[in-house]
């Protein structure tokens, strides 16, 4: 039967590949050869502060770097065929996370910030009158953000505002710079009596902020209670806000 | 088909990753199965990585990136390839 050219005998090194964070502690793994080699093997490294093989025990981790163990097979003296291991030590760190895009947030008016970092729109509550009346307030909420990709802007919103009109008083309006985009406020309802409140149950809004990639842009909750009557409510909350990627559901 | 179609031969390792700042650092390229000519090599960009006639790479001085191509002198459409790969780790990884 005429030798097959093609025929060779099969061997291989393991592992083949190490890929491994940097922890300062070197460890230590013993190559295993698989098959059967042309001749005794021999391992040379490229860098030996960062993998090197003795007694064929294969140590890294020590230094943070990438090298690659060449395993020959040595046959009178010469390399008759070669085998691959690449080590890579600390060199996948994951990336620290890019800034959010937000450049600003400016409050103004009666809003504030509470301590769980909830945004209050409030109602002016230094004095009332026998009707849980005072005085008309506004307020803003601006966020500036520099959109460098496709994001949505996620938040929370619900409040306890008065019942009497409920669909266009005490209002917290949402706008992408000066024009207008979503208001919060309920559908008209059948008013329940002056100084019980319409109490918006929270609930979870997404606005899709592909028209400004590549651009900046001022989202602005607007607060206004549009008249001094029914005073004594919580008004408006705006919590959990944030920009997510696209798919993020 | 018969046997002596057959022309596999490629080139190993398909990847090579070190880290930039030793001097001397080579590995030699393993030719396996049968090209028709001997297999010459080529080199994308040469300020990353060298390689000489008989297949041993130099490589380290200089962070980037290459393609070495491993051509058969017989056919120069018969073609395999070598990504290489040197790279800086942050000196805050290296040093910590």
């Amino acid at each position: 039967m005429p030798e097959n050219p093609f025929a060779f005998a099969y061997w291989d090194v393991r592992p083949k590949h190490i890929v491994q964070p940097y922890d300062q502690v070197a460890k230590s793994v013993p190559l295993e050869i698989l098959g059967s080699p042309d001749g005794e093997v021999g391992f040379t490294t490229t860098e030996p502060t960062i993998a090197a093989v003795s007694g064929g025990v294969l140590t890294y981790g020590a230094k943070a770097g990438a090298a690659v163990i060449v395993a020959e097979a040595i046959s009178d003296g010469i390399a008759a065929s070669r085998r691959y291991v690449q080590v890579e030590v600390g060199t996948q760190q994951e990336q620290p996370p890019a800034p959010p895009p937000i450049r600003q947030i400016v409050p103004s008016g009666y809003v504030e910030e509470l301590p769980d970092g909830v945004w209050h729109f409030k109602y002016f509550t230094d004095w009332f009158d026998e009707w849980g009346c005072n005085i008309r307030v506004q307020g803003e909420l601006a966020i500036t953000l520099d959109l460098d990709k496709h994001y949505r802007l996620r938040f929370d919103v619900w409040g306890e505002i008065e019942s009497m009109a409920a669909h266009n008083h005490d209002t917290l309006d949402l706008y992408f710079n000066d024009r207008w985009k979503r208001n919060f406020n309920p559908s008209p309802v059948i008013y329940p009596a002056w100084n019980q409140p319409c109490v918006i149950p929270r609930r979870t809004e997404w606005i899709d902020l592909w028209e400004f990639i590549g651009r900046s842009v001022t989202v602005r909750f607007v607060w206004d209670t549009r008249d001094h009557l029914y005073q004594m409510f919580d008004g408006w909350y705006v919590g959990n806000i944030e920009l997510t990627p696209p798919w993020v559901t | 088909m018969s046997v002596d179609q057959v022309q596999y031969w490629d080139v190993f390792p398909k990847t090579i990753k070190v880290s930039h700042g030793s001097l001397n650092m080579s590995v030699p390229l393993s030719v396996r199965g049968n090209p028709r000519g001997n297999v010459c090599f080529d080199v994308s960009n040469m300020a990353i990585a060298t390689v000489s006639e008989t297949g041993i790479v130099s490589l380290g001085y200089n962070v980037g990136a290459t393609i070495i191509a491993a051509y058969d002198s017989e056919d120069r459409t018969s073609v395999r390839y070598v990504q290489v790969e040197v790279i800086s780790v942050a000196a805050a990884v290296a040093d910590a």
